[in-house]
């Protein structure tokens, strides 16, 4: 291969030499990558899958009328129904309402279907018949659920309905049941009518016409709008990700700087060697981002081939459990993209060092200087504009505390810790050399930490590059921990507040308060009539309890069988239940997105470390000669580790729990009690020991060290 | 002998380390000049300040004050990217040990200089350089493949390859045994017999001197004197008399 200069071609000569290197630098690259793919495809199958199943025009419709009120489908379905060349005319309704049966209860998804002709969306049951008047269909992940089989009741909006049959409904994203419409019409206000879809062949403009004015979409142009709704929805799960994939690529991008700067000081000599025969500095700098660029590139591909397989395992791995996983969608180009963000994330990783690298002065060929770190990071340079930055960030963070728009205040929050952590990475040096000196006293009783600490604080640069990225993903932790707690603990709040009573029931829509007071009143004194029942009025909802020493699953169907007519009825154990799944999800899906840059962080701990030790063998192999123990040099490099895991994760948490608090506050949820410091506590003491634990290669490697390698390496 | 054209020279120079009382200077003034055509090598006790001369001449390292001259080239009028220009283009290098790029072969090592510059390699010369020097089967191994001796020949290739105005050599010998060190300085003393290449060799080893057309003697930063074509007895004792703080030796010998 002769591509470039000599130079550019000695960097690529040695990566084909060393793969083992190449791999190790980009291995926080292929973390982020794995993330990055891993998201687009992600989103890509999410979007095929809601496209696929979320598309509801049937396939015999010509035409979908969308009506906004159930006023006007009484008058326009006969018109429709008269336009010439139009053979059907169904009404499609839609609501989420409680249905009660045998023990079940909570909200429903019920739709309506025509169960037959040109205009029905649903396959034949997978067992019973279709349902006619008085009955209905059940999904068949929720027949599942609630055990409920053909032939079994159910309550829907004070009226009885028998289980006709069980169908596959593409999407349950509820417990779902579809009636027919003339049973949807006559449930009244509890579904509405969404749209009234046409089969036939009649013309565009005479439908219009008899549409009175409500909008007429042709079959084609109702699906269109379907897609772009439901894509729009999945382009805003990307957006989201993508918010994310850039935090953790920002981790790469530092850890993968750190690398490269100690890969270039191991190799100046070469450099200095090349600048010496008259390699200019862009050459050599050109050389170092050529071998960024091969390194991104094949992490890159490494990452996005482990994002697929993994996609692949899960999605098998869940088919084979039964659940009803989509196909995984590989969209090439998006792919190559993310193979491309990988090689510029790495090149402008490797800028700096680059430049560095190449200010190597020519003499060190001769041996004349050996240097790792070759300067000590500039002081006069770096703290001034660490305290800009700081000064910013505290500035951008009054702003979104202050701050009336909580959208915007968030925003301003994330720029802040984003500023703040750029501060973080600029001081870093210094912070880790401050808190070196401070635990040099403590350490000094023993050689081991002694050393660690030695080594830390010498070698400044890099320990500050694990500990800010190791800071950056426990703080996001910490943030996401502590928003979560803070919006639980006002959600339980709100809940107490608003449902005092193990039911809260509308009883009326009408618009006079007195005929809802009214509807109200009659509602309670049937229900208190019940023994099992205790009602009171509150202003125009009706709050029940279960009487004491009551059966609640007797009481829950009592009310079932007593709240006909009523227009919502809510069970409170079902919101909190409701209300803490949400909030575990969030934690789930909120820990998936911060894990990555977690673990790149966790990565970055363990690449350093086993470069650092790399580097030290000579020296270690000295300090065995004097004395150190196997156990010793291995003890040294685990309380490195953990000191850079102690120091980055308190940082982190502290910081992020300050976010966190910042920005409950912003979303005016302040008065929720106090940060979740168990959970913090227990975060910073996991990240510590999982630091420790990354170094075990580089432990095991500073163990066999034998003491003549000082004299011969 | 007609005169001996200037192929460089050094005017008054100075190189100190550190400030104030602690300050150290390795060179103190010293002005030489390096003929043209010759083999010339520098000799001086630890810390006379030889290899920091080395330096300076090269444009690897700039003089406190003083003057270097590469022909009519002053170095220290020269910015970084034209003084990496100079030694791409007018000099060559011959280190120690370790001075081949350990992931390149030992042909394109040879090439370095000339490739970085953005130019072909001579074709004939390249082919008279590798076959003089007794590489030319040893073109494609790694430099971890060859024996010390035959690295150091594939660095004499490359240095002289671009046909550069002066070749410097830095204790060319002193990673090699008794055997391959004689021979390194038997192809340098022919490269300067036969293809005129001025050579500045800095040792420590009268021996290797001995090879030289003259030799420069330091002390303390200074030049202490000067012998032509000498004869290892004589470096020695000029060495001992620099050693032994006796004034240098004014006689010249001349080989037999």
């Amino acid at each position: 291969m002769r591509i470039g200069n000599p130079a550019t071609r000695a960097a690529v000569a040695g990566i084909r030499r060393r793969p083992r290197q190449v791999l190790l630098t980009g291995l926080a690259v292929l973390v982020a990558t794995v993330f990055t793919a891993g998201s687009v495809l992600l989103t890509e199958t999410l979007r095929a899958d809601l496209v696929d199943a979320g598309v509801r025009t049937p396939d015999g419709a010509s035409h979908v009328v969308v009506v906004a009120s159930s006023a006007d489908v009484g008058a326009l379905e006969p018109q429709l129904r008269e336009v010439p060349g139009v053979t059907d005319v169904a009404v499609g309704y839609r609501g989420v309402t409680p249905v009660v049966g045998s023990g079940t209860g909570g909200q429903w998804l019920v739709s309506s279907d025509p169960m037959a002709g040109p205009l029905t969306t649903l396959p034949a049951p997978s067992s019973g018949a279709p349902a006619g008047p008085g009955q209905v269909l059940l999904g068949s992940g929720t027949a599942g659920r609630t055990g409920l089989a053909v032939g079994d009741t159910l309550t829907l909006g004070g009226r009885r309905f028998t289980v006709a049959g069980i169908v596959d409904l593409p999407q349950e994203p509820l417990d779902s049941l579809v009636l027919t419409p003339p049973d949807a019409a006559s449930l009244g206000s509890v579904l509405r009518p969404a749209r009234i879809e046409v089969a036939g062949d009649a013309e565009t403009a005479a439908v219009r016409a008899a549409a009175d004015g409500a909008q007429v979409r042709t079959a084609d142009e109702q699906r269109a709008a379907e897609v772009a709704e439901l894509s729009a929805g999945v382009g805003a799960v990307l957006a989201a990700l993508s918010v994310f994939v850039g935090v953790a690529l920002v981790a790469a991008v530092v850890v993968v700087g750190s690398t490269f700067r100690i890969v270039l000081a191991r190799r100046s000599r070469d450099l200095a060697l090349l600048r010496c025969v008259g390699a200019s500095r862009g050459q050599v700098v050109r050389s170092v981002l050529t071998e960024a660029a091969v390194t991104g590139a094949v992490a890159g591909t490494l990452g996005v081939g482990v994002a697929v397989g993994a996609a692949y395992a899960g999605l098998a791995v869940a088919r084979m459990s039964g659940v009803d996983a989509p196909a995984l969608v590989v969209p090439p180009m998006w792919l190559v993209g993310c193979v491309l963000l990988a090689v510029a994330a790495t090149v402008a990783a490797a800028l700096a060092p680059a430049r560095t690298a190449a200010r190597v002065p020519p003499v060190v060929a001769l041996g004349a200087a050996e240097a790792t770190e070759a300067h000590p990071p500039r002081a006069r340079l770096r703290l001034p504009v660490a305290a800009a930055l700081v000064v910013l960030a505290v500035l951008t963070a009054a702003l979104g505390a202050t701050g009336t728009e909580p959208l915007g205040a968030l925003g301003l929050l994330a720029l802040s810790g984003m500023v703040l952590f750029a501060a973080l990475v600029t001081a870093g040096p210094f912070v880790i050399a401050g808190a070196a000196a401070l635990l040099r006293r403590p350490a000094a009783r023993s050689a081991t930490m002694r050393l660690a600490v030695a080594n830390a604080g010498r070698l400044s640069r890099r320990t500050a590059a694990m500990t800010t990225v190791l800071a950056l993903g426990v703080g996001l932790t910490a943030a996401l921990l502590t928003g979560v707690a803070g919006a639980g603990a006002s959600a339980r709040e709100s809940i107490d507040r608003s449902y005092p009573s193990d039911v809260v029931i509308v009883a009326s829509e009408a618009q006079d308060p007195a005929e809802r007071a009214a509807a109200a009143q009659r509602l309670a004194a049937r229900f208190d009539a019940d023994p099992l029942l205790q009602a009171r009025v509150v202003g125009t909802e009706v709050h029940v309890d279960a009487a004491p020493g009551a059966d609640p699953d007797a009481a829950r169907t009592a009310v079932g069988n007593l709240s006909g007519g009523a227009v919502a009825v809510v069970w409170t154990a079902d919101v909190r239940a409701e209300t803490e799944s949400m909030l575990s999800i969030a934690r789930l899906v909120g820990g998936a997105l911060v894990g990555a840059t977690l673990v790149v962080a966790v990565v970055g701990v363990g690449v350093t470390l086993a470069l650092s030790v790399g580097e030290r063998i000579r020296e270690i192999a000295l300090l065995r000669t004097f004395g150190l123990t196997r156990s010793g040099a291995r003890r040294s490099v685990a309380a490195e580790a953990g000191l850079a895991g102690t120091v980055g994760a308190v940082l982190g948490a502290l910081l992020g729990a300050g976010y966190g608090w910042l920005a409950l506050g912003a979303m005016e949820m302040d008065d929720a009690g106090g940060a979740p410091w168990g959970q913090l506590l227990a975060l910073v003491a996991g990240v510590a020991v999982v630091a420790v634990l990354a170094s075990f290669a580089p432990m095991r490697r500073a163990g066999r060290v034998e003491p003549a390698q000082g004299v011969t390496a | 002998m007609t005169p001996p054209v200037v192929a460089a020279a050094a005017v008054e120079l100075v190189r100190s380390y550190g400030s104030g009382p602690g300050a150290v200077r390795a060179l103190a003034g010293i002005s030489l000049y390096i003929p043209s055509g010759r083999f010339t090598a520098v000799m001086g006790p630890s810390g006379s300040g030889k290899s920091t001369l080395l330096h300076c001449l090269a444009g690897l390292d700039r003089p406190t004050s003083g003057q270097v001259l590469l022909g009519d080239t002053r170095l220290g009028e020269l910015d970084d990217a034209a003084l990496t220009r100079v030694r791409r283009d007018r000099m060559g290098f011959v280190f120690q040990d370790g001075n081949l790029l350990p992931h390149l072969s030992a042909g394109e090592n040879i090439d370095l200089a000339v490739t970085l510059a953005g130019r072909r390699p001579d074709r004939a010369w390249r082919n008279e350089l590798v076959e003089r020097l007794g590489i030319g089967n040893r073109l494609r191994h790694l430099p971890s493949e060859l024996s010390g001796g035959q690295r150091q020949r594939v660095a004499v290739a490359r240095a002289l390859l671009g046909r550069p105005e002066i070749v410097f050599a830095d204790e060319p010998t002193g990673a090699l045994d008794t055997t391959s060190g004689r021979e390194l300085l038997g192809l340098l003393r022919a490269c300067v017999d036969d293809y005129g290449q001025t050579v500045v060799m800095v040792t420590h080893d009268p021996l290797a001197a001995s090879v030289s057309d003259q030799v420069l003697l330091l002390r303390d930063g200074l030049a202490a004197g000067r012998l032509d074509r000498p004869a290892p007895d004589a470096v020695l004792a000029a060495l001992g008399a620099l050693t032994a703080d006796r004034p240098a030796p004014r006689t010249t010998v001349v080989r037999a």
